[in-house]
């Protein structure tokens, strides 16, 4: 299984929810946002030097809580990088490492497509307004065009309550309420996903629900 | 089948036009074979080619009376003769009174013919392998959708040593270009020919701009094609005398290359010293990320 979580724009939680549904899916989380990268790792192999047909993909998995195929931080590296080989990339390790979450970037451009593209399933995040839904909307629709089906939406930072039914209409799959809570957004950069640090948090049951909803098999 | 076909010759490249038309009441795969020597340049978007193209031509799915129009590049020696011959030709295995096939009575027989069919097939309209190979989905999606590459302008201040020798293939430079735009061209292409508005833009606002290692490598050109132009002048005989002069537009517009080279000549020199500096800095220096992640 590649799961891509994708969400059109920027800034509404995907690389913490990537971090966390890999989390709780026992698989390795790949930061494909060639630009931003938000997963920790600077040093050593990174997916821009697998990109550019530099390394072997599997010698990017940097050993964690949650393995990490972190991403270089140059523009130069963006600049570089193949998106094609990005398929054979991922497939490669599904194949040496079992299910595997990319963090996809935002936007609608082809760094956010081609893992969209090459992904089995996707899951969406959303932030609980409306214009964050309109973008979410959008990657649907890319999603759609690309034949990748939708697995689930995460409603995240959530803390009045949402309009979760008109959210999950709109985007046509189950949507999960991911509440506010500072342990799910420190989880990313000290490394403590959210179901280990905190199993019991409302957050948590939230993560195991999206995680629920992927196709593993 | 009828096959008509048209070629011209740009600088090392020859351009190949060739439209395929389906005269028959069924649809058709039909294989379309290059015969030039040189390899295949097939139409790419996104830097990935269209489908159906690969190192020998194109194979594609015709419906019944469709004309489909196909192009390609294929580099030539320069040795090779021009022969922009347009022609018509006609193959089998079906043959009818199509335009086409009128113009092919009247075509040039001298030409050779740059492509040939070489296969036609019959498909049925439900045949699930019938659709044209679209290649991989990552593939398709690089094609479809805007380029990710963030143009070269934006190097400037990035860690931009990979930019030197730039790895890309040329569709990726084209859509930076769709970017950036003129500007950010930083060898002014009509340089050779227009000294004074060539020095005046690199001598001043490339030098003042934040300096990326492409604009500095643009830089380094204009004063390259200075010098030279100045050698060329030094104890020059005559005629080579007049050549340069003449090449510059004037002696105008060489009236100042000696304080512009002394101006170079610093600069250099300037850049020389804190390039060292900064080499040895930046081999000195070591950053500790991971203690500094802890921090956060």
């Amino acid at each position: 299984m590649i799961l891509a979580v994708a969400g059109g724009k920027g800034g509404v939680g995907k690389t913490t929810v990537a971090y966390n549904v890999a989390a709780a899916l026992d698989a390795v989380v790949v930061d494909a946002d060639l630009g931003m990268a938000d997963l920790p790792g600077r040093r050593g192999v990174t997916l821009h030097d697998v990109l550019a047909g530099h390394a072997d993909v599997t010698a990017a998995v940097r050993s964690g809580p949650v393995d990490i195929v972190p991403c270089g931080r140059t523009l130069a590296g963006a600049r570089a990088c193949d998106l094609a080989a990005l398929g054979d990339a991922l497939t490669t390790l599904r194949r040496a490492r079992g299910p595997v979450v990319v963090d996809c970037p935002a936007g609608r451009r082809a760094d956010a497509g081609v893992p969209l593209a090459v992904a089995d399933a996707c899951l969406l995040v959303v932030s609980p307004r409306a214009f964050a839904l309109a973008d979410a909307v959008r990657t649907r629709e890319l999603a759609r065009e690309l034949d990748t089906g939708l697995a689930g939406c995460a409603v995240n930072r959530v803390t009045d309550e949402p309009p979760t039914a008109a959210i999950a209409d709109a985007l046509g799959a189950p949507a999960a309420v991911v509440p506010a809570d500072p342990r799910v957004g420190r989880s990313v950069t000290s490394e403590r996903p959210v179901v280990d640090a905190a199993p019991d948090s409302a957050a948590a049951a939230a993560v195991r629900e999206l995680a629920g909803r992927v196709p593993l098999g | 089948m009828d096959l008509s076909w048209r070629v011209d010759r740009a600088g090392d490249v020859s351009l190949v036009r060739c439209r395929i038309h389906n005269d028959g009441v069924a649809p058709k795969r039909v294989r379309v074979r290059c015969l030039l020597d040189g390899p295949v340049l097939p139409p790419r978007r996104g830097g990935i080619p269209e489908s159906g193209w690969d190192a020998d031509g194109v194979t594609v799915r015709v419906a019944p009376d469709e004309r489909r129009p196909l192009g390609f590049a294929s580099p030539v020696s320069p040795a090779s003769p021009v022969s922009p011959t347009p022609s018509v030709s006609s193959a089998s295995p079906v043959s009818s009174a199509s335009p086409d096939s009128a113009v092919d009575r009247s075509a040039d027989p001298s030409a050779d013919p740059p492509v040939e069919i070489a296969n036609v097939a019959p498909i049925a309209d439900a045949d699930p392998t019938d659709a044209e190979d679209a290649g991989t989905a990552a593939e398709t999606a690089v094609r479809e959708l805007g380029s990710h590459r963030p143009p070269r302008d934006a190097l400037a201040g990035d860690d931009g040593s990979e930019a030197i020798g730039d790895p890309l293939s040329g569709a990726s430079v084209s859509g930076a270009a769709d970017v950036a735009g003129p500007a950010a061209d930083p060898v002014d292409p009509e340089g050779a020919n227009d000294p004074e508005g060539a020095n005046d833009r690199e001598g001043t606002d490339v030098w003042d701009d934040p300096v990326g290692p492409d604009r500095a490598a643009g830089w380094l050109d204009a004063v390259e094609r200075r010098v030279e132009r100045a050698e060329r002048l030094t104890g020059a005989d005559v005629a080579t005398a007049t050549e340069v002069v003449a090449a510059a537009g004037g002696v105008g517009a060489l009236a100042d290359l000696d304080g512009r080279l002394a101006g170079d000549a610093t600069r250099l020199r300037r850049l020389s010293d804190r390039a060292a500096a900064l080499a040895a800095r930046a081999d000195a220096a070591d950053v500790p990320v991971e203690a500094l992640e802890d921090l956060s």
